[in-house]
């Protein structure tokens, strides 16, 4: 199937540059937590998820409060799914933080990313069009974005602080189970609410 | 979060009940607080923020989210639902956000039916932003005492933002999409016109919106679904605006794939296509004719390529011409579809066969679109155009299993688009013949003529035969078997008809003989083809909207096969997957087996497979109680695959 080859090869050239569901997910690299360099395509062949996140902002102080985040992280992290937290806001904004606050914010928080990546200059942010804090991706072993938008259902302002969070419908979920699963992702793409990212 | 809820000083004075948190101080203002009879009060939520913040319109915007108002179900003090006054643009770049800064008065109504005392609380959840968000909320109290409502009274106030209260635009106001783009044209428009727009499906809120003269213009997004709706703010003037636009196109291109992609499929399945086995007899006669004349002049060499080539891209041209004007027209079909219509299947399988023929037989049928020899005279230049006419006719019948998608796609995008598709399917198809036109040297550079190429030209005919039988037998889906008769009386009466030509007779008998015979066939056959009805199979259900309602209301699992006869790729799971040991399989596990059979246009199928943002076929659904959504199987099937699916019930 050589045609296979060189049409995924064309597929690849003319999506570069753009976050778009089911098309390549845009490659980048970024510093993490112990100021390693990370690129989104060392981890081929596994899925991968992109979680924005600012730890000032009360939509993922939510998440983080009622350890539904973490919980997510550490479910899929134990089935060998890569979990980046990546930070867009710039110096001296709201959510901004070094290296070394990564790490202490990770303990804190008992989180389970696979990275926390710093991106203070917001250009991955851009690329992805990151929009708000949560703003969750999901990107498949083969490298294509497969979900890009809300982490739930429970979008806009009450529903968010009142309910019960493990009531929701949460589509991160919902897309990475589909891909474990070996089936299509049915929801691709959400409106993702929360704060806007401190860019 | 501080509640500060000030208690009234004196029995018959009620202080308005404001209340104090740390971005914003919430009270409710009126026209008058003095109540001396039963009806509707017009009230207004009154927000003011700690300088510079700010809450979210209805539609927020990139982030954010708008204040959520519940009340008490009090029906002596009834209120209303609030109205959004229109916002003003607060961006945050990249990112843009719709909102009220400083201070805002979102107005409502509350009907009193009795002037007793009366109490009713309102709860509201609200952001409120600058930089940074912060979530608070407050409980109001509505309280009617010895007919004095406690609001504050602030006429001018409430005035302003009932102003900003969209309403009605004018006719005068006139709203058109071409292509992606939607204009706004209006001579109330100002150069700070904007259109907010009500949801995250129209457009991207911090594209810039350019007012050119009269004119607003808007960019779509992709997943545009048609429904545009919206605020205009207009000079001081702010207008819902609520039109719906025809775009089965946008929110299907969006989930399939890009142009650009499309564009390749398009010119790899072209060049493909050249191997398909109703087409490789044709240019491979073609091929034939090049290879036997290719000591003559490198200019005929190329003026026949070229020929050949100018008459696949008319070909194809004229058909995706046809194509967008049945679309214009209201008549949506898709390609491939086309063998949706009996007569098309009929006549492709009848040229089908005849080629066949002729190609078994090597008769020369004289100036017919077959005379391949002979390459210098001018009449060849029209016969090698034919020939790439013929070539994509005898095509059309591969492209749809081969390449539904791609086509597909490309109704759906503008008619420029469109055409620019399916010009470079074209260029794929012809593009051995295009290369040979500009370097003539390749022609010489193929295998020498011989004995094997006759050899070859015969065999090639069986293939044709196999399509024509496959044709057949997709007819024998769709109409009566006496209309199947007609179709096979023609073949008879055209292969009598070729035989008449080889034999050696006086050219006027021969005339006779044809005029005797295709008169008499037209005379006795009924071409008037009669749809077959549907028929029932017997492990399986016809498929209908309805009994899967049913069926989902009931938690029974069910599995839909939208199949076609024409669909080869549907023939083939059925035969290798849907095998008695899995239909043995779903009855085990009561698993409702629905058929949806799209072998004759239906346009409830197509809007269903549109659900699951698909526009061809074959598509696997599955359900069980459990899940929320039916899951979409593999195109292609196993056996053993679905026996793992029905095995999770």
């Amino acid at each position: 199937m050589k045609f296979r080859i060189l049409i995924t090869f064309l597929i690849s050239f003319l999506s570069m540059g753009e976050a778009k569901v089911d098309e390549k997910a845009p490659e980048f690299s970024l510093l993490n937590q112990d100021n390693e360099r990370v690129l989104l395509s060392q981890f081929k062949g596994k899925n991968v998820v992109l979680e924005w996140t600012n730890h000032e902002c009360p939509f993922v102080k939510r998440h983080y409060e009622t350890n539904n985040m973490q919980e997510l992280q550490k479910n899929y992290t134990d089935q060998n799914v890569v979990w980046l937290s990546i930070v867009s806001s710039a110096p001296k904004k709201q959510g901004f933080i070094n290296n070394k606050q990564a790490k202490e914010l990770t303990v804190q928080r008992g989180a389970h990313p696979s990275h926390v990546l710093i991106d203070e200059n917001g250009d991955v942010g851009r690329l992805y069009k990151a929009k708000t804090t949560p703003h969750m991706y999901v990107i498949d072993g083969s490298g294509m974005l497969r979900y890009n938008g809300a982490i739930d259902n429970l979008g806009m302002t009450g529903a968010l602080f009142n309910t019960d969070l493990s009531k929701a419908k949460n589509y991160v979920k919902l897309a990475i189970d589909a891909l474990l699963g070996g089936s299509d992702v049915l929801e691709k793409e959400t409106r993702p609410y929360g704060c806007s990212v401190k860019y | 979060m501080k509640k500060i809820l000030l208690i009234p000083l004196l029995s018959f004075f009620i202080d308005a009940g404001i209340i104090k948190n740390e971005h914003a101080e919430i009270s409710i203002i009126g026209y008058d607080n003095v109540i001396n009879e039963v009806g509707i009060v017009q009230l207004g939520y009154k927000f003011k923020f700690t300088s510079g913040w700010h809450t979210y319109w209805t539609n927020p915007g990139d982030s954010g989210g708008p204040p959520l108002f519940s009340y008490e179900n009090n029906k002596n003090l009834d209120v209303q639902e609030n109205l959004w006054p229109a916002p003003e643009k607060i961006p945050y770049p990249p990112l843009m956000t719709y909102g009220y800064k400083n201070e805002v008065v979102f107005p409502f109504t509350v009907n009193i039916k009795d002037l007793e005392d009366n109490e009713t609380k309102i709860n509201v959840e609200y952001l409120v932003c600058d930089e940074i968000c912060i979530p608070e909320s407050a409980t109001l109290s509505l309280i009617l005492r010895n007919k004095i409502l406690n609001v504050e009274i602030e006429k001018p106030l409430l005035d302003k933002w009932q102003e900003r209260v969209p309403i009605r635009a004018p006719p005068e106001i006139i709203i058109s999409q071409i292509s992606n783009e939607i204009n706004i044209t209006s001579y109330s428009l100002k150069a700070d016109s904007y259109f907010f727009p009500d949801n995250d499906r129209i457009l991207d809120f911090s594209a810039a919106q350019i007012l050119n003269g009269n004119n607003l213009s808007i960019s779509l997004k992709d997943n545009f679904n048609g429904a545009f709706k919206g605020v205009l703010k207009a000079g001081n003037n702010f207008y819902d605006i609520d039109e719906t636009f025809e775009v089965e196109s946008a929110t299907l291109a969006n989930t399939q794939i890009s142009f650009f992609t499309a564009i390749l499929f398009a010119f790899l399945g072209g060049l493909i296509l050249n191997l398909m086995p109703c087409v490789l007899p044709v240019v491979a006669l073609k091929a034939f004719s090049l290879i036997k004349n290719s000591d003559s002049s490198r200019l005929s060499i190329t003026l026949n390529a070229f020929s050949y080539v100018f008459g696949v891209l008319f070909t194809f041209m004229g058909i995706a011409g046809l194509l967008l004007f049945l679309k214009s027209s209201g008549e949506f079909i898709g390609w491939g579809y086309q063998l949706q219509s009996p007569p098309v299947v009929a006549v492709l399988s009848t040229i089908i066969f005849v080629i066949g023929l002729v190609l078994i037989t090597d008769i020369n049928l004289g100036a017919s679109l077959m005379k391949l020899e002979n390459i210098n005279s001018s009449t060849n230049l029209v016969s090698s155009f034919l020939t790439g006419t013929l070539s994509v006719i005898v095509a059309s019948p591969c492209t749809a299993p081969f390449m539904g998608a791609a086509l597909g796609y490309a109704l759906f995008q503008t008619d420029i688009e469109a055409l620019l598709i399916f010009f470079f399917l074209a260029l794929g198809f012809a593009l051995p013949y295009f290369l040979i036109a500009i370097f003539p040297s390749l022609a010489k550079a193929l295998p020498k003529p011989g004995a094997w190429m006759e050899q070859l030209k015969q065999f090639f005919a069986f293939l044709m035969f196999g399509a024509a039988i496959w044709l057949l037998w997709v007819l024998s889906n769709q109409v009566t078997s006496n209309s199947l008769l007609s179709v096979m009386i023609s073949w008879l009466v055209a292969s009598f008809l070729i035989w008449l030509a080889g034999i050696n007779l006086q050219k006027q008998l021969k005339t006779l003989f044809v005029v005797l015979v295709g008169g008499l066939t037209l005379l006795i056959v009924d071409f008037d083809l009669k749809e077959r009805e549907s028929i029932q199979l017997t492990s399986s259900e016809t498929w209908s909207k309805e009994q899967v309602a049913v069926l989902r209301e009931n938690k029974k699992p069910y599995f839909i096969n939208f199949t076609a006869a024409w669909c080869i790729t549907c023939q083939v799971n059925e035969g290798i997957a849907l095998t008695p040991r899995v239909i043995a399989e779903m009855e085990k596990k009561s698993i409702t087996y629905l058929k949806a059979d799209w072998t004759n246009r239906n346009r409830e199928i197509l809007d269903e497979l549109k659900l699951f943002n698909r526009t061809g076929i074959p598509v696997y659904i599955f359900w069980r109680e459990g899940l929320e959504y039916p899951i979409i199987l593999n195109e292609v099937l196993t056996e053993q695959y679905l026996m793992e699916i029905f095995n999770e019930i």
